[in-house]
């Protein structure tokens, strides 16, 4: 015999197609269920707009008609997003020396390469969703941000040795700073890349550029800050990542506020 | 009044053919085609007319909204990517539209509670009121408003888990989970409900 869910996803799919043997016995036994697809079954009314409604606004659009290029095809748009992004974060690197990689070991930089690369590569995607309405979603972009500090946060507390000296959390104070501050040019070139989009949320697209930015931020800081410790870097650096969506969401949304 | 359109005949369901044909207009009209332009009006504003008075139940609201609606198309037709589906596109900005307006009139009326009179003469002219069916718009109206678009993008506009999902942005799971919470409060409605006959 069938059971609530199986009506559940029935319901689901539409009521489309033949309802199963099962689930027609368990609407019998079951009052509740039974009432709620009563309920789902009423039919819809036709209703339509009026005709002159339509005509009129069929004619505004016909008399307004300029030839657009679409967006980027999603691939186009992930692909775009990291090539800008690795262009900005060798020309900070160029600019600023990569000195301090010599002082990680090689489980300690194949750990962060991997991490950012990964990284890199789910902040792409999800920005090459957003900027076109109606993209599909493999996973929802505030959990992946979340995910993405605490998994930053878990590397450089598992791979980096703890000594938190004195000047651990001055220094880090410092390093937050200097991160912040690459990584708001860094989120503008990135916006750049993608401005042509329709966003549907701008505070989403800001916390994921925002990201982005605080993500290239972060690179340059592990390559050359020398304080490789994990109390150092999970509030001096980490906390960039943090930053970094924390002001992205707020400018998307003064945006969105400011375009309502 | 009519039944449904099937699921598989309607032009919020995914795959079908008339889906192949809206996404073709669609592409016609980024190049600027008059003809192609008209045709998606006509084709699409019912759907979205739909859409809308499932929320407002009010049709001079609901033309508005469908006005509105086409407007911000037509500026962000840019943004359609060729060789997608049109409807969850579309129902992604008809929800922006939505939500825009209900911001405006939450902030209109928050300000007109703080006017201690108004002339009679300022009243705007009442709109022809839909009433809301019993057992199916009364109950929705129960449902937090995510659920509620949700069933409603489901039931009334005939769209899959994969079109809602898109339109709302989310994943299919978290659709999915938001149409099961909201067909187990339904559940608790209807059960609540004495005088519903079966």
């Amino acid at each position: 015999m069938g059971n609530c869910r199986q009506l559940d996803e029935f319901l689901d799919r539409g009521s489309s197609g033949a309802m199963p043997e099962a689930l027609r016995l368990h609407l019998v036994v079951c009052p509740r269920c039974r009432k709620l697809h009563k309920a789902m079954a009423v039919p819809e009314a036709e209703v339509v707009p009026p005709a002159p409604l339509v005509s009129r606004v069929a004619s505004h659009l016909a008399a307004d008609l300029k030839p657009v290029t679409p967006v980027a095809s999603s691939t186009m748009a992930f692909l775009r997003f990291l090539a800008v992004s690795l262009l900005v974060t060798a020309a900070l690197l160029g600019a600023l020396g990569m000195s301090a990689m010599k002082g990680m070991s090689a489980l300690q930089l194949a750990g962060f390469l991997l991490l950012t690369g990964l990284a890199a590569a789910a902040l792409a995607a999800t920005v090459s969703w957003q900027i076109s309405p109606g993209s599909r979603y493999r996973w929802s972009p505030a959990a992946m941000l979340g995910v993405l500090v605490g998994a930053f946060l878990l590397e450089f507390m598992l791979l980096f040795p703890w000594q938190a000296g004195e000047g651990s959390l001055v220094f880090g104070w410092k390093c937050a700073r200097a991160g912040v501050v690459f990584a708001i040019p860094s989120a503008f070139l990135l916006w750049l890349a993608v401005r042509r989009g329709e966003p549907p949320a701008l505070g989403t697209l800001g916390a994921t550029i925002g990201g982005a930015g605080a993500l290239i931020s972060l690179i340059v800081l592990q390559f050359n800050c020398s304080m490789h410790e994990a109390a150092h870097l999970s509030v001096g650096h980490a906390s960039v990542l943090g930053a970094g969506i924390g002001l992205g969401f707020l400018t998307g949304w003064a945006c969105e506020k400011l375009q309502a | 009044m009519a039944s449904k359109p099937s699921r598989a005949d309607s032009p919020g369901s995914g795959g079908s053919e008339e889906q192949g044909e809206l996404s073709l207009l669609m592409e016609r009209y980024q190049d600027a085609e008059a003809e192609a332009a008209e045709e998606l009006v006509g084709r699409v504003s019912p759907i979205l007319f739909r859409f809308f008075l499932s929320y407002t139940h009010d049709v001079g609201r609901a033309e508005d909204l469908l006005q509105d609606c086409w407007v911000r198309i037509h500026r962000a037709r840019h943004s359609f990517r060729r060789g997608e589906p049109l409807m969850p596109w579309v129902f992604a900005i008809a929800r922006h539209t939505r939500l825009d307006a209900l911001r405006k009139r939450i902030r209109r009326k928050s300000r007109e509670a703080l006017m201690d009179s108004i002339p009679e003469g300022l009243h705007t002219t009442e709109q022809p009121r839909l009433a809301p069916r019993e057992n199916f718009e009364n109950m929705l109206a129960e449902l937090p408003d995510s659920q509620r678009e949700v069933i409603i993008m489901l039931k009334v506009s005939g769209m899959t888990l994969e079109e809602v999902a898109r339109a709302t942005s989310c994943t299919v799971g978290s659709v999915k989970q938001k149409a099961h919470r909201a067909y187990a409060k339904l559940r608790r409605i209807l059960n609540d409900r004495k005088d519903d006959s079966e």
